[in-house]
């Protein structure tokens, strides 16, 4: 079953639940998820206070529209979903939208008035014509912070599960701050984690702030991807993302876009002395105060380590220096160092390419937690109609199969499971990804390999060794083996 | 800057400079009067009291999150690169620095337990009734390994790259010649490790409780967050003096945004009374490697330096100062009370049968209060008992509400969702705790030893009306060097730390890990399972397993605390105990030296009375020059001991035993 036949599949159950239950909450709650199966792909932005969520938005959206100043400004969900004219509505409690006049401030970041008491406000909706929002809408939430974990895990979830109860969110960017793995606030942030329809599979960590994780030197990306590979191999860390990548926002904001102001003024420091050049750098004081920098007045330069960091303005003119980038380019080029194309990448890859399923999986959680909300016997029916379709859903299977991976993986040489994470698409669904090729494999290559990993899996399958666990991911690694042979070399 | 030799320090003024007031040659000079007045009493208690200021050390303890830069700040602090700094690994060891005039290590390793994981013992050896008084934990200080290494292998053992600590390794103890610890200041850097949240948190406090400072590391890249407020609501009430240390400033532009958010949130926590300062370590890095001065003073460094020097030696020094003098005053009196005795002989010779009369019941009197059956022996006695039973009591109300709090927690969720926050936040929360209950502890003892001084100088009537509050401070003094024992001056190799990490950190948290660690495994799968099959049978499999796990985490839980109860429990007896006793020397001590004053006197008495015509007038003669000489000592200490505090704006702190027996003397 493709993934589109999926999604009908799912669309046609949902259509006959609604029917099903008749008329009330449950068959709203039935109708906002198949208006959400057809809808863009849904991505959460959750982190810590102050974590650099909403900066990290503004760099996924290439615009900066989230608040970002120095305190906690999202205070509350804000949804960033694409429309043909800008357009901002205050959504209350009992889910009524109240459009709101799309005023953006001197920084372009929204200012709206909202007009109405916090608690009575249940989210803003921000429809904008940005590139960047075609298929996938974006939910900024309030930043999060803990007292006593149980209390501030149930409060935090009734917030998810607000958002998992509203619309349903197909996958989740957690923002980690540089924290030791051991530290309370560093799982805790994990708390989250709507259990019924989340789990690794639709999960990444984003090392934010990546350049404050080197005291923002030139070396910083490295140390940051260093970090950023130790919380990778954390085992606690594998069961709740799927991998975690450094990104450092503010930079990725200011290089989309850097005024000629800015360039030139990165172009004076690169005039000077290397030396010299690094020793204004050390604090934005002395930067401000230098007095071998006349051409470019004191407020451009604070505006300009402001709006670039102390890392970015080392590295563009670092850049500008050793000749290695034209002035016009430097926005690309600090860009690239940013890290925020490995998260699109990232998100690209893993997400939208399983748009369908994970919508589809999405959907099914708000039909099984509706159906077992009915009385008997029309529960049973019900359930056993959403069952169905789980069960001639491959995509599920391997969803399920990949959570399970990283959540309570079963005992199997690490090796194995490496390769199983790799099959069920866990690096990437193109079949020669799946199978640990590279991107430029030809067909006789991947059915090739396709081959051998079947006939590898399929003695996994049938060995009496394996325990359940095993054996179970064995069948399901078994049938996506089988499925690429299929697809590469269909039957003549 | 990793790793990198920092330049040698430039030549500065050292804080020794600005030590206060005592004066070596007054206690010199007392002493040789003591001698040749013949009260070898008297000079063993000068010696006593000289060898104690030399002794003196001010605890400085260095805390924050994991990252926040308190290793690069303890370094640029000393000017010399003494903790690892690493922008991933952390420290991972308690250190503790002091001056020494040359640079040595010592690691400090647990001493071996009798079986590994026989928790049941362990924990039943640290409540043994302490009716031998060298007890257990005595005995544990003892065997604490001490092991000196070569600086150079530092790093990799109390940092290592794979984050894997020797789990016996309590501490080490650096000392290097650095004038800003030369004068008795030590450094204390806790592990970030585990942030704030659990261990790191519990350390800390232990820590704290002796300390005379807490400078608390916050990083300027945001404002101080729930976990640190709520760590320096704690620490506030357990250390007399918290400064914030901003640090990082080089690395955000708009710090002082942060600076002024964090002075808001310490405002609205009810924390005004916490002072901030913004530094750049780094800033002083380059400034010390360019010889760039101005730079330096840019780092903010500096203002910490004087800071310290100004609010924390200063003052530590001025309160030891004060109890020397003090003390040293009082060995004086006596002296004078000698000689006054003589020259009333002498020159009333007809009264001198009265007078001998008079010194004889004064001799028997103070043979009384040394008896058993005095009053001040009995408040006293009463006193330790009261104490004990109140704090215990404080102690189990403590724990009980945690309990409540932590069974809350648990049945509203599913423990294997939460407990890997949950675990940390009880160990976190018990520290709080621990620390607030220890502190009424201190506060106690500190009334208690203030009331039977009272009562001892009532009843001798010798110490006159304007000694008698001041010297308090002596006697607390003589109390508090005792309670070290159980929590004052924490120094890593005390007994204490020892009691707590073997105590709270280590025996409890095996005993907790092995009681429960599996059932939270397993959980997830289940769960999963749940989602994917939805069907009935797992779900009440589910639900039962949720019950029964509930049920294991209320019981570990109540383990805990029980646990901590009795090893505790067992501590506030231990320490009760020890300030009955040490009071109790303290004033027997006390009687026998002012007995023996009047012994002296009542034989110069005799002698002075059988003194006739010229011998009488030249004897007179020396003893009231003597007597010019023993006041204008008195004199001179006196007005050494009484000086104002100076720059002393702080109000009275809430706990320090020193600082509320000198509020006392100058209410007095």
């Amino acid at each position: 079953m493709s993934e589109d036949a999926l999604v009908g599949r799912v669309a046609a159950l949902l259509d006959d639940l609604t029917a099903a239950v008749g008329p009330g909450p449950a068959a709203a709650e039935l109708v906002a998820a198949r208006t959400t199966l057809a809808g863009p792909l849904r991505v959460a932005v959750a982190g810590w206070m102050k974590a650099g969520k909403s900066t990290l938005l503004n760099a996924l959206l290439g615009e900066p529209l989230a608040p970002t100043d120095a305190g906690e400004c999202t205070r509350v969900l804000t949804e960033f979903r694409y429309g043909p004219e800008p357009a901002v509505a205050v959504v209350d409690a009992a889910g009524v939208a109240h459009p709101r006049p799309p005023h953006r401030d001197a920084r372009g970041a929204l200012d709206i008035d909202l007009d109405m008491d916090l608690e009575a406000v249940r989210r803003l909706e921000v429809a904008w014509p940005l590139p960047a929002l075609a298929g996938v809408s974006y939910l900024d939430t309030p930043g999060l912070e803990s007292p006593t974990p149980g209390l501030a895990a149930r409060a935090r979830r009734a917030l998810l599960g607000e958002l998992a109860g509203d619309r349903g969110v197909d996958a989740v960017i957690y923002l980690m701050r540089h924290l030791h793995a051991s530290d309370v606030a560093f799982l805790e942030a994990f708390a989250v984690a709507p259990r019924s329809d989340s789990g690794p599979v639709n999960a990444v960590g984003v090392l934010a702030r990546a350049d404050e994780v080197g005291g923002g030197r030139l070396d910083a990306p490295v140390v940051a991807e260093r970090v950023a590979a130790r919380y990778r191999r954390d085992p606690r860390l594998r069961r709740l993302v799927q991998t975690v990548v450094p990104v450092n926002g503010l930079l990725a904001v200011a290089a989309g876009r850097l005024g000629e102001g800015e360039v030139a003024a990165l172009g004076a420091l690169a005039q000077l002395p290397g030396p010299r050049r690094a020793a204004v750098l050390r604090s934005a004081e002395l930067l401000v105060a230098a007095p071998d920098l006349a051409s470019v007045s004191p407020i451009v330069r604070a505006e300009l380590i402001r709006h670039l960091g102390p890392f970015g303005v080392r590295m563009g003119a670092e850049l500008l220096a050793a000749g290695e980038v034209e002035p016009d380019v430097l926005g690309v080029a600090l860009r690239a160092a940013s890290g925020i194309d490995g998260l699109r990448g990232l998100l690209q890859e893993r997400f939208a390419a399983r748009a369908g399923a994970l919508s589809a999986r999405s959907a099914l959680a708000v039909a099984e937690r509706v159906a077992s909300g009915q009385d008997e016997p029309v529960r049973s029916q019900l359930l056993g109609q959403v069952e169905e379709v789980v069960a001639n859903a491959p995509q599920l299977a391997e969803l399920g199969a990949l959570n399970l991976l990283r959540l309570a993986p079963p005992r199997m040489p690490a090796a194995l499971l490496d390769e199983a994470e790799g099959l069920l698409g866990g690096f990437g669904t193109a079949p020669a990804e799946r199978l640990g090729l590279g991107r430029a494999a030809g067909p006789d290559e991947v059915a090739g390999a396709a081959l051998a990993a079947a006939d590898r899996w399929r003695a996994l399958s049938e060995s009496p060794w394996g325990d359940v666990a095993a054996t179970r991911l064995a069948r399901v690694a078994l049938r996506a083996c089988e499925g690429m042979v299929a697809e590469v070399a269909p039957p003549t | 800057m990793t790793g990198a030799p920092l330049t040698a320090p430039t030549p500065r003024p050292t804080p020794q400079s600005t030590r206060p007031g005592a004066r070596p040659e007054v206690f010199a000079l007392a002493r040789r009067a003591a001698g040749a007045y013949r009260r070898p009493d008297l000079e063993r208690r000068i010696d006593r009291l000289t060898a104690d200021l030399d002794a003196r050390r001010t605890l400085v303890v260095v805390a924050g999150d994991f990252k926040a830069g308190k290793s690069t700040l303890v370094n640029l602090l000393l000017r010399m690169s003494v903790c690892p700094v690493d922008d991933d690994v952390a420290t991972a060891v308690p250190m503790s620095i002091e001056h020494s005039p040359t640079t040595t290590v010592t690691l400090l390793h647990r001493p071996p337990r009798p079986a590994p994981g026989d928790v049941a013992s362990a924990v039943g050896e640290a409540t043994v009734p302490a009716g031998a008084d060298a007890g257990t934990s005595e005995a544990a200080q003892d065997e604490v390994r001490r092991t000196p290494i070569a600086f150079e292998h530092l790093a990799a053992i109390v940092a290592p790259t794979d984050g894997e600590v020797d789990p016996e390794l309590l501490g080490a103890e650096v000392g290097v010649p650095s004038p800003l610890l030369a004068g008795g200041l030590i450094l204390a850097d806790c592990p970030g490790d585990g942030g704030l949240g659990s261990f790191g948190r519990l350390r800390s406090l232990a820590q704290l409780a002796g300390a005379a400072c807490l400078l608390f590391a916050t990083d300027a890249t945001s404002e101080l967050n729930e976990a640190e407020l709520s760590f320096l609501a704690v620490a506030a009430k357990v250390c007399p003096l918290v400064l914030v240390v901003l640090t990082k400033t080089d690395l955000v532009p708009a710090w002082r945004d942060v600076y002024d958010r964090n002075l808001g949130r310490l405002d609205d926590a009810g924390l005004g009374r916490i002072e901030q300062l913004a530094v750049s370590a780094h800033l002083r890095a380059y400034a010390l490697a360019d010889g760039d001065p101005g730079l330096d003073d840019a780092s903010g460094m500096g203002r910490l330096e004087r800071w310290l020097a100004d609010r924390v030696l200063a003052n530590a020094e001025r309160l030891a100062d004060r109890s020397a003098l003090v003390g040293l005053l009082l060995c004086i009196d006596q002296l004078e009370r000698q000689f006054d005795t003589e020259r009333r002989a002498l020159t009333d010779p007809a009264g001198a049968a009265g007078l001998t009369a008079e010194l004889e019941e004064e001799a028997s009197r103070l043979r009384g209060l040394r008896d058993g059956a005095a009053r001040w022996q009995q408040v006293l006695n009463d006193g330790s008992t009261d104490l004990a039973a109140k704090v215990d009591l404080d102690l189990r109300q403590r724990l009980r509400r945690i309990e409540r709090e932590a069974e809350e927690s648990i049945d509203g969720e599913d423990p294997a969702d939460i407990w890997e926050t949950f675990e940390p936040w009880l160990y976190g929360r018990v520290a709080d705790e621990l620390a607030e209950n220890f502190a009424i502890l201190r506060t106690d003892a500190s009334q208690l030893a203030r009331t039977v001084a009272g009562l001892f100088h009532a009843a001798a009537e010798t110490a006159e009306a304007r000694l008698s509050p001041v010297d308090v401070a002596a006697v607390l003094g003589a109390v508090d060097s005792d309670a070290s024992v159980e929590l004052v001056r924490f120094k890593l190799s005390s007994r204490a730390f020892v009691a707590f990490r073997a105590g709270y950190g280590g025996v409890l948290m095996a005993k907790f890990l092995t009681g429960f660690g599996h059932a939270a495994e397993f959980a997830p799968a289940a769960a999963v399972m749940g989602i994917l099959l939805g069907n009935k049978a797992v779900k009440d499999e589910a639900e039962r397993q949720l019950n029964q796990r509930r049920a294991a985490a209320r019981n570990a839980v109540r383990r805990y605390s029980g646990d901590v109860a009795l090893v505790a429990s067992a501590q506030v007896r231990d320490h009760a105990r020890a300030v009955q006793r040490n009071l109790r020397d303290h004033f027997v001590e006390q009687a026998d030296e002012f007995e023996r004053g009047i012994k002296v006197a009542l034989e110069q008495a005799r002698a002075s009375a059988m003194a006739t015509g010229d011998a009488r007038t030249r004897r007179l003669k020396d003893v009231e020059s003597e007597l010019e000489r023993i006041r204008s000592l008195a004199r001179l200490v006196a007005a050494a001991a009484q000086q104002p505090s100076p720059g002393g704006a702080r109000p009275a702190a809430l706990v320090s035993p020193d600082t509320v027996a000198v509020g006392a003397g100058s209410g007095a």
